[in-house]
């Protein structure tokens, strides 16, 4: 190792234009890679109050057609349907009925400022399912949703907005030309935890459309049992659908299922079911090869950079075969001494991706900037030491393997 | 005993237009603790023999037995092996690698070797340099060593691994000289003390002559 990094360092000294062309591409490599990394594992990992979302299946749209599959209707769930779909299945800790998506309102508190803010309506076990940081006051309970009472937990920015420096709990505000009392204050939510997002939260106000009841603005989402197969609930949700077949029947009506509920990766590429089967799988695929492309370009020219340190070191190579290196040996080192200057590379590559994340508004939803916790996490270290090992492999295997083939005569006699 | 047997070794070189032979039905023995010196004009083939003894290079026909070995019939990884544990290298341009300081230099064959710890390597190559006088510029670079030095530190590096035969390429070529002689009297002192086999191209009549043996070549044959 020792060695290695004082021929790198040699290297910066004796071809500074190669050394740093070289760890600036692949910084801007990983640079991408990372941003574009960054931006799904935002969607995906795990963070409050989302920190359960390996565990979380969520179940959003229904989708009828008449019984010879024609007239597709699809929507939200009722809070009917919600529970007849979802309700006390068999590997499920807890399922929580939630307003989908927020619905953005007028507030107005003590300080007379009128904010826009975003209201979304939720049952009891809401707080439950999503750890939310309590700082002060309380949640609402079953009975309290169950009376639809308006209460409203929000978020400490907006506390701050409409009561300044008071306590807001106990204090009444305006919402939505409504009077609601502030009984809870939960820490500010990422927009990016979209499935647990809201400013103001209040016990569940469910819609019903549709002449059936079974179309709303409800989703349920589920805290699976640890170790459960989500698959183990998918089937039994099948067999929900098909019961309410059988119900839809008398209507002329049928349901069409399309593999729910959804797990956090599925819902978070946007796909959740409405009239057609999501395929997180070819989203997967599109992300495959935006990756092979941002590793293939600049491993070409890292390549050739490799390749050009490499000539002027044919020499040191005859040298090492004279001296018993074995043809694997030279591929090793080379691809071990390339490893750790694409690792230099990728760690600033890496700083900058997350350092980018944290300050440029336009690379997530409006006012979406994602905390440094989301950011850096074990995971999107593994991917970046997997980019770099992957980068390094196909940018210096093919001129290592040239060096091992070199003639040890010619090498040594090399000018 | 002969430690090198090389009997109807030739070596052609060929390109589409031409066919060039560099050694023709060469048949020598060299024996355990020889020094033996080879002469000739340049381009005669002395350093393909040399590359031929060192496996280095391949010869287009004979045999080559090393040490009651057949090389022939090794592969490229055990013939590094053999290379590792039996050939030392000293070349006229001495080929130390410039990144590596003097230690890390006479270190790299013991590198290659396995079943021998960082902390038995550095002892080792402690020892050779001390004996060859540049124990106090391990820590220098090739660039900081006058030539007469860089030599020692490359038979430094062709001995740290004990080896039984080392090759030794026109080793004074670089040197003026009182350097060359300084070379002469370690090569010489290696061959007597540690009983190491050595081939050695030269141009310089003196030196050969203080040699057990010379073998003159002309045009890729042994004349004498």
């Amino acid at each position: 190792m020792k060695t290695k990094i004082l021929r790198i360092l040699y290297d910066m000294r004796n071809q500074p234009v190669i050394a740093w062309v070289t760890i600036i591409g692949t910084a801007l490599s990983i640079f991408l890679i990372m941003t574009v990394v960054m931006m799904q594992q935002v969607s995906i990992l795990p963070y409050a109050p989302e920190s359960n979302r390996d565990r979380m299946l969520y179940g959003c749209n229904m989708h009828t057609t008449d019984v010879n599959g024609n007239g597709d209707s699809s929507s939200r769930l009722s809070l009917k349907s919600a529970r007849y779909l979802y309700e006390d299945l068999d590997g499920v800790e807890a399922v929580s009925y939630v307003e989908h998506g927020y619905t953005p309102v007028d507030a107005k508190g003590i300080t007379d400022k009128t904010l826009t803010v975003h209201f979304r309506t939720t049952d009891d076990i809401f707080w439950k399912i999503f750890d939310f940081d309590l700082l002060a006051g309380r949640y609402y309970n079953a009975d309290e949703v169950d009376a639809k009472r308006n209460l409203a937990v929000v978020t400490e920015s907006v506390a701050r907005e409409l009561f300044g420096d008071e306590n807001p709990v106990g204090q009444h505000f305006e919402l939505d030309h409504n009077d609601y009392e502030l009984i809870g204050v939960v820490a500010d939510v990422s927009i990016l935890a979209s499935q647990a997002y809201g400013q103001v939260f209040g016990p569940l106000k469910d819609r019903t459309w549709g002449d059936d009841g079974y179309f709303g603005n409800v989703m349920a989402a589920m805290l699976v049992d640890e170790g459960v197969d989500f698959e183990h609930v998918r089937e039994q949700v099948k067999g929900r659908y098909a019961a309410m077949d059988g119900e839809l029947e008398a209507d002329g009506k049928k349901t069409v299922y399309h593999n729910a509920p959804y797990d956090q990766e599925t819902v978070a590429t946007g796909l959740d079911g409405s009239n057609s089967t999501p395929n997180p799988g070819r989203a997967r695929t599109v992300r495959l090869v935006i990756y092979i492309i941002l590793l293939i370009v600049p491993a070409i020219n890292l390549s050739s950079m490799l390749h050009s340190r490499l000539r002027r070191r044919v020499n040191e190579i005859g040298i090492q075969r004279a001296f018993g290196c074995t043809r694997k040996r030279i591929i090793s080192d080379i691809i071990s001494e390339s490893l750790i200057v694409t690792l230099i590379g990728g760690l600033i590559g890496l700083i900058f991706a997350i350092v980018f994340a944290l300050f440029y508004d336009g690379l997530y939803d409006p006012g979406a900037r994602p905390a440094l916790s989301m950011l850096v996490s074990p995971q999107i270290f593994v991917y970046a030491f997997g980019a770099c090992f992957i980068l390094n492999i196909l940018s210096a295997a093919a001129p290592a393997w040239q060096a091992s083939r070199l003639n040890p005569v010619e090498a040594i006699n090399a000018k | 005993m002969a430690l090198i047997e090389l009997s109807g070794i030739e070596k052609v070189y060929r390109t589409k237009e031409i066919e060039t032979t560099a050694l023709e039905n060469i048949n020598l023995n060299v024996d355990k603790g020889e020094f033996l010196s080879v002469m000739g004009s340049s381009g005669c083939g002395k350093s393909t023999l040399l590359n031929i003894i060192g496996l280095l290079d391949k010869p287009t026909a004979g045999s080559v037995r090393l040490l009651d070995t057949d090389c022939n019939s090794l592969d490229d990884t055990t013939m590094s092996h053999f290379r590792n544990a039996n050939l030392g290298f000293v070349f006229q341009s001495f080929h130390l690698i410039p990144s590596l300081s003097v230690a890390a230099n006479v270190e790299l064959p013991l590198t290659y070797r396995s079943g021998i710890s960082s902390a038995q390597r550095r002892e080792r190559v402690d020892q050779v340099l001390e004996r060859l006088g540049m124990a106090h510029r391990k820590k220098h670079l090739p660039s900081q060593l006058s030539g007469g030095q860089c030599q020692r530190v490359a038979i430094a590096r062709a001995i740290v691994g004990r080896p039984s035969i080392v090759l030794a390429d026109e080793p004074t070529g670089n040197l003026d000289s009182r350097m060359g002689a300084e070379v002469m009297d370690l090569l010489h002192s290696l061959n007597r003390e540690d009983g190491i086999t050595i081939v050695m191209v030269t141009h310089n009549e003196a030196q050969a002559h203080q040699t057990d043996r010379t073998v003159r070549f002309f045009d890729g044959r042994i004349i004498s």
